[in-house]
């Protein structure tokens, strides 16, 4: 039993330390498989100290929407995080929000990005910004879909019911409505977490950028926290993944140091096995083009509705 | 029997898997996507064929499992893809109905097909996801015929339909007599081998196997 | 009691601002702070009035004369609620309009403008507490007619006029399908009034239930928006003057829900399914298509009445909901579902008046409402530019603001249709959600082009350099509303018990919300499993503040000398013109390629060139997008009845002669029925 405070610094820590690692591991992976040696694993957390340690430019057409921005974006997406069960199902703050507000909390965070693309007065900033915005509305319709089939799955919308109902529930958990919603779940994440064949995290031409172009104004200090703030939210994007579908293994809140040390342990690997699976989307696919994207989402759509109908045929009625 | 065959958890998985390569098959604009698509369908169909030999006893469907995985798992897409490299043909479909579309109207395709089986009283209602994802199968065969243009896509459909309506064989009265199955498979065959001759002279003839074309046959 | 001096004293108020614009209609300022500031007190005596009712016993008196004309007024909690929308909503857009009429000084009648002003919120108020179909016809109609007058206030302008024309025609039609619908009750129940509908409703038989239904949709739905009886409303509210459309916006569309949810639950019994999916695909549809239009948008008035639409249709998919749990007998699920509808009707109420007021402040500072022409008011324009942007992050439900908290809500509300246990539900409110979570995603887009543009970045056009800030009245009136927007966020267990008492006082159930520590508040999820869904807006806003200051602190506590400042980045090439911005239009297109099929743009372009066709000296580009509805539904429609009643033109012949001789003809067939013992 750990008490409540503890529970979520750690939380906050484990997050923070772990959402640049992740990135590094995808780079590597990435790297391994185009037959070069990709830079370290730690790279991205040198990249950050280098950044906090610069000065930033600031565009003279900017208000003081293009300084909060980041730091809201990032608030966001970290009140996000003590949403999610990392470690363990149950969340000291789990009473605050469900995963309909996860889902809203990033947009907040997206919204204040997007926003502040458009302050500078760029046309990559317009672009980005619009771009963001786009994909983000032909994700909801399945991912709300997604959510519905896992809730009414479980009961509930709570996280930390869902992970603990479904960790309790054995194999029995990977019924054939969950590994639909998990593929549409999929989908919606390479969509929410930039990457091929939705956008290119590494591109430099800004026709091909989406989040990039939104955030190309940034320098500094700002532009490490923007980037940090990305990296987090491809965290608990994998986490929601990875707890949700797979969720043994995590601690409940009465078990004690050495559960928990196993908890997260085993949730280091889910999360470096999703982010080996998708290393291996993105290696193996090409950039779409935009106007594409729709027809990806679609199929999203579909295997979520397709978990819908199934349950319902399956339950019964 | 049956009911406990397809209440399992690995049953459901597999025809929900089937569904998803029908889909796969419904969302791709790439000829080589849709034969391999098609070919893990069959693959998961022969796995289905297997499961239920299992549990009943009967050695004869192990033969029909083998068969199917054999023929229209193997041999078929290898034969397609063949045919694909012979007759050099533009490796992308072209749509009558787009993408996005096309998967909408699949959806509706499976939700009509399980309001349909509904209202037969089978069994149980275990099965009766067997026999939706049959009739959304053999529906979604006739659209992927009726809406893409080249003609290994009408091929692609009908095979497709072929699946659809085994599975429906197969979780109504598991599995029909050997000598039927054996019979419908070279029917198969022979109607493979024949619909690729027929593009191979379609593709001579007019140097494209866009069936639209055929239009221009009218007077 | 007091309460009893309560209601004729708003309507006192009321009337005495009505007639002190009529006095001091010379003296524009006076007039101004008279008419509105007596307005502003019965809104706030309404605020005090409706809460009583709400918490007390319902309010009637009756003020007939005879038996054929009755004038009696009932108000039970659905109506107090509906009042207090009202007042909440005329508090803030009088104490608004003072510093917004400054912009008509001289120019117009203020006059006319508060006169028209009053006697249209008393007409609403009158028909909230209406207790009999005539009465409650006569002031529907006086809502009607004052308001095509507020509409077409600006009337020098030809679009002015075709909107008050649109408008006054689709109301009326939409007034003839009421009068059919209470026909059928007046029929059955022997009586006009509203007290005995409820039993006609229960002998009725079933056909004419349904046709009373249908009927009651049209008519109402024409006045509240719904697709596809929608078309007056991007007319009409961009049309009339910035307050008035707050007004029209925020509180009538919703009054015309108010009798829908009257005629549906109370009078009908809310009894068949079907009526509940009726409500909840066309609150569906009108939600998509709503913001579809807005989103394509680039007059910043038609982008909100649009929204608009949306937002009604978002109310609708709660009643729709609530309507399906109440007639498969699940009260619980039906409360939430209304609860749901409810809080969003408030909401909107409120954060769109903000937009609509925020609206006139750009209107009033830069004079144009074009999005293209503006860009940088949130330098000129500091503090309308954070209360719009309040508004804004409201409508588009983001956390913790209150538009978060009623579409969260909805989309619980559809979750608990799996309790129904019955497929055709639950797939049905499933792909409503899906819908609805798109609708919400180009909401968001919709108004982060609409703030971006029109406020970052550098000015765009002469209009936009020249704003200057809005007054002060102006901006208390907003910021009255946007304080309510975070308040209605935060704290739902002030507002939710409220809600709960006027959703059971027609849907009949109560205890549906538990309120626990930290403000949290928990739906009990029925039938599936009693875990509880919870929420706690405070505390969400609580962590992401606490970080955002730990944030700041780390950021700008090494920051001791001054950032550098310098272009923005183009490539190396000059770009600190406005040239170089990202336009409206560009910023919706992905959108409008996305549901090209919807829009069916049509694109013009004309380009001049002089020595080659490659060097451009000007370059025409006019896009177009179609109303879809008004092209393939109402065009027709209207042609058709215009070249029949073309042909019934022979009658008009211009003589007395053959006007005399057909009242001739019409007197003699009535004697002969009379002859032949007609009626007794």
């Amino acid at each position: 039993m750990i008490p409540a405070l503890l529970s979520v610094i750690l939380q906050i820590f484990i997050i923070l330390a772990l959402s640049p690692l992740l990135s590094g591991i995808i780079k590597k992976i990435k790297a391994f498989f185009q037959i070069r040696q990709g830079p370290s694993i730690f790279q991205p957390y040198y990249d950050i100290a280098k950044l906090l340690k610069k000065d930033s430019v600031i565009s003279q057409n900017v208000s003081w929407i293009f300084h909060a921005a980041p730091i809201i974006s990032f608030a966001a997406v970290m009140t996000a995080g003590l949403l999610i069960p990392i470690y363990i199902t149950q969340l000291p703050l789990g009473f605050a929000g469900d995963l309909i507000a996860v889902v809203y909390l990033f947009a907040l965070a997206r919204f204040f990005t997007a926003l502040a693309s458009l302050d500078a007065g760029s046309s990559f900033g317009g672009m980005g910004g619009s771009r963001e915005m786009f994909v983000a509305a032909m994700v909801e319709p399945a991912l709300m879909l997604s959510i519905f089939a896992v809730a009414l799955n479980v009961g509930s919308t709570n996280l930390s019911y869902i992970s603990q109902t479904l960790s309790g529930m054995g194999l029995d958990a990977l019924s054939p409505y969950q590994i639909l919603a998990f593929v549409a779940l999929f989908i919606i994440a390479i969509a929410e977490t930039g990457r091929i064949p939705v956008d290119n995290p590494s591109t430099h031409l800004e026709l091909t950028m989406i989040h990039e172009a939104m955030i190309l104004e940034y320098s500094g200090k700002q532009l490490a926290i923007v980037e940090l703030g990305a990296m987090v939210k491809q965290l608990l994007v994998y986490s929601l993944l990875a707890n949700i579908f797979f969720p043994w293994g995590i601690a409940s809140a009465e078990s004690g140091i050495a559960a928990l040390a196993i908890a997260l342990v085993v949730y280091i690997i889910k999360i470096v096995i999703i982010g080996l699976t998708m290393a291996v989307v993105e290696t193996s696919n090409a950039k779409w083009r935009l106007f594409r994207l729709p027809d990806l989402l679609s199929i999203s759509l579909m295997f979520s509705f397709l978990a819908l109908v199934s349950f319902i045929i399956v339950k019964g009625g | 029997m049956a009911e406990i065959v397809f209440g399992s958890n690995t049953m459901q998985l597999l025809i929900a898997l089937i569904l998803v390569s029908t889909f796969m098959i419904l969302g791709s604009t790439r000829l080589y996507s849709c034969v391999r698509a098609f070919g893990i369908q069959s693959f998961l169909l022969a796995c289905v064929a297997g499961v239920v030999a299992y549990s009943t006893g009967k050695d004869e469907i192990y033969i029909i499992a083998i068969l199917t995985l054999l023929f229209k798992s193997i041999v078929i897409p290898y034969f397609l893809l063949y045919l694909i490299r012979e007759i050099k043909v533009k490796r992308e479909i072209d749509l009558y109905v787009k993408i996005s579309p096309s998967l909408i109207i699949g959806g509706v395709l499976v939700v009509i097909s399980y309001y349909l089986i509904r209202s037969i009283n089978v069994i149980s209602e275990l099965s009766s996801f067997a026999l939706s994802a049959s009739m959304s199968l053999v529906s979604i065969g006739l659209f992927i015929m009726i809406s893409r243009k080249k003609a290994i896509m009408q091929m692609l459909g009908i095979l497709i339909m072929e699946n659809g309506l085994f599975l429906g064989a197969i979780s109504l009265t598991n599995g029909m007599p050997l000598l039927v199955e054996l019979g419908i498979f070279f029917d198969v065959l022979i109607a493979v081998l024949i619909m690729g001759i027929l593009i191979f002279r379609i593709n001579k003839t007019f140097e494209s196997v866009d069936t639209s074309m055929l239009k221009n046959l009218i007077g | 009691m007091s309460v009893n001096y309560l209601f004729p004293g708003i309507i006192a108020f009321y009337l005495i601002g009505a007639a002190s614009a009529v006095i001091f209609n010379k003296k524009d300022a006076i007039c101004a702070y008279t008419s509105f500031t007596s307005a502003a007190i019965a809104a706030l005596l309404g605020i005090i009035f409706s809460i009583s009712v709400i918490f007390g016993d319902t309010f009637s008196f009756d003020l007939s004369t005879g038996s054929y004309l009755k004038f009696g007024f009932f108000i039970d909690r659905l109506s107090a609620f509906f009042i207090l929308v009202i007042s909440i909503s005329v508090f803030a857009v009088s104490i608004y309009s003072i510093g917004f009429v400054r912009e008509y000084f001289g120019k117009k009648n203020i006059g006319y403008l508060g006169f028209l002003y009053n006697i249209f919120i008393i007409s609403m108020i009158l028909v909230a507490s209406a207790d009999n179909a005539v009465m409650f016809l006569i002031v529907w109609e006086l809502m009607s007619v004052v308001s095509y007058f507020l509409v077409v206030y600006e009337h020098e302008k030809p679009e002015t006029r075709k909107a008050g024309f649109i408008y006054i025609v689709m109301t009326h039609i939409g007034t003839g399908f009421i009068m059919m619908s209470f026909l059928i009750f007046v029929g059955t129940s022997g009586s006009f009034s509203f007290g005995t509908f409820a039993e006609a409703g229960k002998t009725m038989t079933p056909l004419l239930k349904d046709l009373a239904f249908i009927f009651a949709l049209i008519g109402f739905g024409t006045k509240a928006g719904i697709v596809p009886l929608h078309i007056w409303l991007p007319y009409a509210h961009p049309e009339a003057p910035s307050n008035v459309s707050a007004l029209m916006s925020g509180v009538m569309i919703k009054i015309a829900i108010f009798m829908l949810i009257r005629v549906f639950f109370e009078f009908l019994g809310a009894s068949q399914a079907w009526w509940g999916y009726v409500v909840l695909v066309l609150g569906t549809l009108s939600a998509i298509l709503g913001i579809l239009y807005a989103v394509v948008e680039s007059d910043i008035k038609r982008m909100l009445a649009f929204s608009s639409i949306e937002n009604i249709g978002i109310i609708l998919i709660g009643i729709g909901a609530s309507m399906i749990f109440f007639a498969s007998g699940k009260t619980v699920l039906a409360s939430i579902a209304a609860i749901a509808a409810l809080y969003h009707l408030l909401n909107h109420s409120i954060f769109k008046g903000l937009l609509f007021m925020g609206a006139g402040s750009i209107l009033y500072s830069t004079h144009t409402k074009n999005i293209e022409e503006l860009g940088g008011l949130i330098k000129k324009m500091p503090k309308s530019a954070i209360l719009i942007l309040i508004g804004v992050l409201s409508i588009a439900a983001l956390p913790p603001f209150s538009g978060f908290m009623s579409e969260w809500l909805t989309f619980q509300s559809l979750l608990l249709g799996f309790n129904l246990n019955e497929s055709f539900p639950m797939i049905i409110l499933s792909i409503s959600a899906a819908i609805l979570a798109l609708t919400g995603a180009l909401a968001a887009y919709c108004f982060l082009k609409f703030f971006g543009i029109g406020f970052l970045a550098l000015p765009r056009s002469k209009h936009a350099e020249h704003a200057k800030e809005a007054n002060t009245p102006m901006l208390i009136g907003m910021g009255i509303f946007a304080t309510l927007s975070i308040l209605l966020g935060i704290l739902p267990f002030y507002v939710l018990p409220v809600l709960e008492r006027i959703a059971t006082s027609f849907t009949g159930n109560l205890d549906s919300f538990t309120f626990g520590n930290f403000a949290t508040f928990s739906i009990p999820s029925g039938a599936i499993s009693s875990e509880i869904i919870s929420l706690s807006t405070p505390v969400i806003l609580a962590i992401i503040v606490i970080f955002m200051l730990i944030l700041s602190m780390i950021l700008f506590l090494n920051n001791r000398k001054k950032q550098p400042v310098y272009e923005t980045w183009g490539c190396g090439q000059p770009v600190s013109t406005s040239r170089n911005e990202y336009t409206a239009t560009a910023f919706s297109k992905p959108v409008q390629v996305w549901f090209k099929n919807l829009y069916r743009p049509a694109r013009e372009t004309e380009a001049t060139y002089s020595t080659s066709p490659f060097l451009k000296e000007s370059f025409k580009f006019e896009s177009n997008i179609e109303q879809v509805i008004e092209q393939y539904l109402y065009e027709p429609v209207v042609d058709f009845v215009l070249t029949r009643s073309r042909k019934l033109l022979i009658i008009r012949t211009g003589s007395i002669h053959t006007y005399l001789s057909y009242i001739f003809g019409v007197l003699v067939i009535l004697f002969m029925y009379v002859i032949a013992g007609g009626s007794s």
